[in-house]
């Protein structure tokens, strides 16, 4: 079943088009990868799914349900039940790791213990049990990497959506950071939505990659296809 | 350069204090000025902190409309309470007197409710301005986080971005007790009788009383400007050290 659909979506900022007649649709437990350079569209692409803008024209679907169609929002995006790992990961400087994570279980009436459980649970998965009391401030790069990854994930999203997450970060980080989340999608098996320009990254990520294009989908198909795409058309897209 | 600016400031600015703290150097003019006004120096604190306090909110409503542009009258609000911050006070004062002297709205005409809700109308403008921008300096996906995280706008509001202003917004409350504690013309034309503030009284009693009970008065009034001024600055200086 699709988890995520957008149907002929298009987006204008100011008379510019960001995104035009855009169709995808992403099967339950899929990774999949948006590839293409810097303002084609892929930063559009989460904001609209995440519902902080409107389409112009064109529905958004999560589960079947149309949560947004031809310029209105018909669900916000507190009530999309979405993950979001943003680009400057936007970690609540005043909270504790744990007090980050316990703002959105509490937002959503989850129970006491059952969220002390959670927490404790997604700490462990990224090995940030020890940092539950710390702030963000005080915290590596990579550990706000994952603090941020399990702030998103401890709300059992129905899909992540990670925006150029890994940019900032120096190759070798870089390279463990991806292993760590597809060991975690071993684990939980969520369904991811993964933008970046780098094509190293979205070949380790993707189990499907669309590329983009001016706001377009240029193509979009297995890491195979999308290496013989860049074979093809040479590999300037960035 | 820098003596003749720094001369230019004693006299303009340390001289007057000076002589005002000189002219009252006896206890008696300070027990007196006490005698005749300790109700009216309670009253002008106690409006103005409540005043502040109203401010900082409604100022956080209004800036916040501002910053996000989430309504289509945003730029009305910007510039209406900036308009209301221009004009005189006692345009303002008569403005509310027509609009409230009226029987059935005495619950505020007739009470100090009035003074306060002149405050508001004259210096939201502060309060909205300064949480503007100390809504600029937060990154929006700060807010957005929040937001698919599942929480409505008050636990937004509440949990995440208000704290991520407290400094602005205490820097608002201060501006607005100064501003309020000061106001003469609004208070003069509103204030329900027996609820005056201390710079109407020492208006009225500049009329005819001693230079050294003015000059006690005004030390007063200088005090309670300088008390939470004293309180914030230490305030910042201690979480600074930090
Ligand atoms: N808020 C905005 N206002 C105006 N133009 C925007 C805005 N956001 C994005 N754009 C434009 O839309 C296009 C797509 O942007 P974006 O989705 O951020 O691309 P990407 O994430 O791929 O770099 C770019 O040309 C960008 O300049
Ligand atoms: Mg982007």
């Amino acid at each position: 079943m699709n988890i995520i659909e957008f149907e002929n979506v298009t987006k204008h900022y100011s008379g510019q088009t960001a995104l035009h007649d855009f169709s995808l649709a992403v099967a339950e437990g899929e990774r999949i990868v948006i590839l293409g350079p810097s303002g084609c569209g892929k930063t559009t692409v989460l904001r609209l799914l995440a519902g902080f803008i409107p389409p112009d024209s064109g529905a958004i679907k999560i589960a079947g349900e149309t949560v947004a169609a031809d310029g209105r929002t018909l669900k916000e995006p507190e009530r999309r039940n979405l993950g979001m790992v943003f680009q400057d990961l936007a970690l609540w400087p005043h909270l504790t790791v744990k007090g980050n994570l316990e703002f959105g279980l509490k937002a959503r009436g989850v129970p006491k213990a059952e969220r002390e459980n959670r927490i404790c649970t997604i700490l462990g998965l990224v090995q940030m049990e020890e940092y539950a009391g710390v702030r963000p401030a005080n915290l590596s790069g990579g550990q706000q990497q994952r603090v941020a990854l399990a702030r998103a994930l401890v709300l059992n999203p129905r899909a992540l959506l990670m925006d150029e997450p890994l940019s900032s970060l120096d190759l070798e980080l870089n390279i463990r950071l991806r292993k760590e989340i597809l060991e975690l999608h071993n684990n939980i098996g969520f369904t991811l939505l993964y933008v970046t320009h780098d094509h190293d990254e979205a070949f380790d990520i993707g189990t499907r990659i669309v590329i983009m294009k001016d706001g377009n989908i240029d193509m979009a198909g297995s890491v195979e296809e999308s290496r013989e795409y860049f074979e093809r058309t040479g590999p300037n897209l960035c | 350069m820098f003596i003749t600016v720094g001369l230019f400031c004693f006299l303009i600015v340390i001289m007057p204090i000076l002589v005002l703290v000189a002219q009252s150097a006896h206890l008696s003019a300070y027990v007196e000025a006490f005698g005749r006004a300790e109700d009216s120096l309670l009253r002008s604190m106690a409006y103005a902190a409540a005043g502040a306090s109203l401010l900082v909110l409604l100022g956080f409503f209004s800036g916040y409309l501002i910053h996000t542009r989430a309504l289509p009258f945003w730029r009305g609000v910007d510039s209406i309470t900036i308009f209301l911050f221009a004009l005189p006070g006692t345009v303002i004062g008569i403005g509310l007197i027509s609009l409230w002297n009226r029987p059935w709205t005495n619950f505020i005409y007739a009470t100090p409710a009035i003074i306060i809700l002149g405050y508001l109308a004259r210096y939201t403008a502060l309060t909205s301005r300064i949480t503007v921008s100390a809504l600029g300096l937060i990154p929006p996906s700060m807010e957005e986080a929040a937001q698919i995280a599942g929480a409505g706008w008050p636990r937004r509001m509440a949990i995440i971005v208000a704290p991520m202003t407290k400094t602005g917004l205490a820097l608002g409350w201060l501006v607005g007790y100064i501003f309020c504690l000061r106001d003469m013309g609004i208070t003069m034309m509103v204030y329900p009788p027996g609820h005056d503030t201390l710079p109407v009284r020492i208006f009225t009693l500049m009329a005819n009383g001693s230079p050294e009970l003015i000059a006690a008065l005004c030390v007063l009034m200088i005090s309670a400007t300088l008390l939470p001024l004293t309180a914030g600055g230490i305030i910042f200086s201690l979480r600074g050290n930090h």
